[in-house]
């Protein structure tokens, strides 16, 4: 079952690879996604806090990092 | 005229600040090599008739230089308040006795059993250091210790992501690995043993050990000047002792008797959960600048070996009210299904199972959260520098189903699910020097 999804999982990246090469921006065009907020660890406090509530009190933890929390609160 | 060293640091940032202006970089990228940033944060978690935590933390990054950062992270935890045992409610009134069998809780008819004494406190810091490998590649590598009064972890990870298509796509591939040590107060309670009522766990060994061997898979793309989008791939298995040692089951009675109702608890006994499990998680995330406003939307698919299925849906709306001021509501909701061994508790007809916990975390339940941030910019005070200021507010609950197996006699006048209804308050300020 793993090796099936890492499969999948790499041959998706993979497509995704080529079929992306004609999205994104010139290096001058980068003025928004260069801006604090559209970083995808802004705030990493935060985030670090909603993951650490979540993984004491629900089934399901990670994802968005690597899963695990270091705590024994579960 | 001759500059001294700070005036041409302040000069090198001025016009450095010009050219990123010109060019619409993001300011960060202005740090000078040596220089830090912080981010301090407080997070006050408060769940009605459950558990206190306040916790403390710190976020230190330094700019090493040709692009290399070192990354610091403190925290602290204090937690404190009643706990759910796992037991089930009675019709009549339950003793409840702490792992150390000296304090003990006085549970009221109907009402589900906790621990009212459970505290701890936690300490952890972790490393992370940053660098670029050539154009195209960058390694992230560190570690973390974490100690409790009755856990201690130590955990290691490595990420190496290479770009592609002029940075515009970027795959990383990590790997990690946690070990922890688990050291309950009273010992290690032998698994499906009967709690004894004077309390104490009449123990097995004096700790247990499990790890956590972990795999990421990510890539992130530019999709146009407004729109980026992350995916990732992360699969965890964990092995070793994963019960939670505090946890308990209650077993009622099938059939009334002179002195017990049908369906009134007549002892607990402690849970057993399997040595092994497996999780797989598949993430999605966007974010997308709408005016001057920032969409962050995600979905995550959980799913793993034992029985657990969840969707998580994230919604994050940050809106500019002006160039010092946002609000920022937030959104999610998480539903599950429960683990194969859930029992929420056994009948005393029944055959002891190899495996049964009823944490209400394994039960099928939904969770909501609704929450709003407030963040504005701060000038250099007489004592403080200047920077971010951020203040959220949530509030987090859980409903969740019910056990038709025990769902008998007394227990239909009761609440099956414990519930949980909890409000967060965190404060941050983020600042540089």
């Amino acid at each position: 079952m793993f090796k099936t999804t890492l499969a999948l999982v790499i041959i998706g990246a993979g497509s995704l690879l080529s079929g992306c090469s004609s999205l994104g921006v010139r290096p001058w065009q980068r003025g928004i996604l260069a801006k604090p907020e559209m970083s995808l660890n802004a705030q990493p406090l935060m985030l670090a806090v909603d993951d650490h509530i979540y993984f004491a009190k629900e089934g399901t933890s990670g994802g968005r990092d690597f899963s695990g929390g270091g705590c024994g609160c579960n | 005229m001759q500059l001294t060293r700070k005036q041409r640091r302040r000069l090198r940032k001025t016009l450095l600040a010009s050219s990123c202006a010109l060019l619409g970089v993001m300011p960060s990228a202005m740090a000078d090599k040596g220089d830090w940033t912080f981010d301090t944060s407080a997070l006050f978690y408060s769940e009605v008739g459950g558990i206190l935590v306040l916790e403390p933390m710190i976020l230190a990054k330094q700019d090493r230089g040709d692009d290399s950062y070192l990354t610091l992270n403190i925290v602290g935890d204090v937690l404190t308040g009643p706990t759910p045992t796992g037991g089930m409610p009675s019709s009549k009134s339950q003793t409840v006795t702490g792992p150390s069998g000296k304090k003990t809780t006085a549970i009221a008819p109907g009402q589900t059993p906790v621990n009212k004494y459970f505290k701890d406190t936690r300490g952890a810091v972790k490393a992370t250091w940053s660098q670029p490998l050539g154009d195209l590649w960058r390694l992230d590598w560190g570690g973390g210790v974490s100690l409790e009064d009755d856990f201690k972890s130590l955990a290691a990870n490595a990420l190496l992501a290479r770009s592609f298509n002029e940075q515009n796509t970027t795959l990383s591939g990590g790997l990690s690995y946690e070990y922890d040590s688990i050291n309950p107060i009273g010992g290690v309670p032998q698994p499906l043993s009967v709690v004894p009522a004077a309390g104490g766990t009449s123990p097995v060994a004096h700790s247990r050990s499990k790890n956590i061997k972990g795999v990421l898979i990510g890539v992130t793309q530019v999709m146009n000047q407004n729109w980026l989008v992350q995916m990732n791939f992360s699969y965890g298995a964990s092995s070793g002792y994963l019960n939670n040692y505090y946890k308990q089951v209650s077993v009622i009675a099938s059939q009334a008797t002179a002195q017990t109702a049908l369906g009134d608890p007549l002892y607990q006994i402690y849970e057993n959960r399997p040595s092994t499990r497996s999780q797989r998680t598949i993430y999605l995330r966007n974010k997308v600048y709408l005016d001057g406003n920032v969409l962050d939307i995600s979905y995550r698919y959980g799913w793993d070996t034992w029985g657990i299925r969840s969707n998580t849906l994230g919604l994050r709306y940050r809106w500019a009210l002006s160039d010092h001021f946002f609000l920022e509501p937030q959104l999610r909701y998480y539903r599950q299904s429960a683990a194969y061994f859930y029992r929420r508790g056994l009948l005393n007809s029944e055959p002891l199972p190899a495996f049964v916990s009823a944490d209400y975390r394994l039960d099928a339940f939904t969770g909501r959260t609704i929450g709003l941030e407030f963040g504005t910019h701060v000038s250099k005070g007489s004592w403080w520098p200047a920077g971010t200021l951020t203040l959220r507010l949530e509030h987090y609950t859980q409903t969740g189903g019910s056990d038709p197996q025990v769902n008998i006699g007394v227990q239909q006048n009761f609440s099956l699910f414990p519930g949980l209804s909890a409000n967060i308050v965190q404060v941050d300020y983020s600042f540089g020097f």
